[in-house]
């Protein structure tokens, strides 16, 4: 049984979009079962979760304040003349998870292409995300009626859009440095 | 500069204004799609499953939150009672929406192996949709000791809700995969 799984999931079953889409959907529940398990509080998961989270506020928050005078950083808050909190999901992880895995899913490059893509590709969707919390600070800001639009859709979608743009843009990065075919070597 | 291709182009043109169209806030769209939904999970919940609760969906009555249905569970034998929110427009219509616009901007379906796909495609939605509601209320289940589920149960149940209710981009992202593989089995000789 072990060797069919195996053999499916290597380059030798002869079927690499069946596999691509096998490893991507396991890759992906994997890291969002990691990234979303509800652990208890006081561990250091939660801990480190709830780290990263106040982080990713700094960053935006200290990108925010080239823009903005008196913006103040308090634990996952933006504090100025408009306040955002940075919560679980705030931080396009969905995005990043679905890149990181589509890219590590990929059965034509290389490991060095994947672990660089997968990289790079996470630290764009990074900077996609502060400037589309700084974005939102200013929405919330001067059009606050269009605040949930901005949040819930119109932002969703770019990132998503984003992501699957530089899956294809890495892919045929790969497709020109020669790499394709190479992991299968 | 390299110019985009030409089919490419074409699909964007079309598929940008549909999408837009179909998730403009039309007067009245909010009101029927939650009404419509609450009917067909009502119709489901309604199906005797041997369980002792009494699950109902109402359409919210409010106009902050018109897509909103509230999902309420009783307990028939200990009377507790417990009921959510669910945001329909996040949970179904945008990924129902998406997949729609795709699916004519993208004609596929007009060959037969494409349309068959596009069936497949549409169903496997509707399924994820189906899932996306399944989970929220054998959540409230447990809550309401109708259904005693285990600590696994329970964390796999919260990493599901989140994953596919919470974060905001997936109500975009599964409507697109689905439409890859829909894609994938409309081009795949044996398939469909």
């Amino acid at each position: 049984m072990f060797g069919k799984l195996r053999q499916f999931i290597s380059h030798e079953s002869g079927r690499p979009q069946v596999r691509f889409v096998v490893v991507f959907l396991a890759i992906s529940v994997f890291l969002f079962s990691v990234y979303s398990f509800p652990y208890p509080e006081g561990s250091w998961a939660r801990h480190w979760s709830d780290a990263y989270l106040r982080a990713y506020a700094h960053l935006a928050g200290c990108v925010l304040s080239i823009f903005e005078r008196g913006i103040v950083l308090s634990g996952q808050n933006i504090v100025g003349r408009y306040s955002l909190r940075i919560i679980r999901g705030c931080d396009a992880v969905d995005a990043q998870i679905l890149l990181v895995a589509a890219v590590l899913a990929s059965p034509l490059h290389s490991w060095r292409w994947r672990i660089g893509g997968a990289i790079a590709g996470a630290l764009l969707v990074l900077v996609a995300n502060v400037a589309r919390i700084c974005s939102l600070y200013y929405i919330g800001l001067f059009l606050p009626s269009y605040f949930d639009l901005f949040h819930h859709e119109v932002w969703p979608l770019v990132l998503i859009a984003f992501a699957g743009g530089v899956f294809v843009l890495w892919s045929r990065m790969a497709q020109g440095h020669g790499e394709v075919g190479r992991a299968a070597a | 500069m390299r110019q985009p291709s030409g089919p490419w182009s074409a699909f964007l043109w079309r598929f940008v204004p549909l999408l837009v169209a179909v998730l403009c806030p039309w007067p009245g769209l909010a009101r029927g799609f939650s009404g419509a939904f609450a009917g067909v999970c009502n119709a489901f919940a309604g199906v005797d499953l041997g369980w002792d609760a009494e699950v109902r969906f109402v359409p919210h009555a409010s106009a902050e939150h018109p897509w909103w249905v509230l999902l309420s569970v009783t307990n028939v034998l200990t009377g507790q009672h417990f009921s959510i929110p669910v945001d329909t427009r996040t949970a179904a219509y945008i990924r129902l929406a998406v997949f729609v616009a795709l699916a004519v901007a993208l004609p596929i379906w007009k060959t037969r192996r494409g349309l068959q796909a596009v069936g497949v495609g549409f169903a496997i939605l509707v399924a994820v949709c189906a899932l996306t509601v399944a989970m929220p209320l054998l959540q409230i289940l447990g809550m309401v000791h109708v259904l005693a589920l285990g600590v696994r149960t329970q964390s796999a149940l919260s990493i599901g809700i989140l994953t596919l209710l919470s974060y905001p981009s997936m109500a975009f992202a599964i409507p697109g995969l689905v439409w890859l593989l829909t894609m994938r089995l409309a081009a795949a000789p044996g398939v469909a």
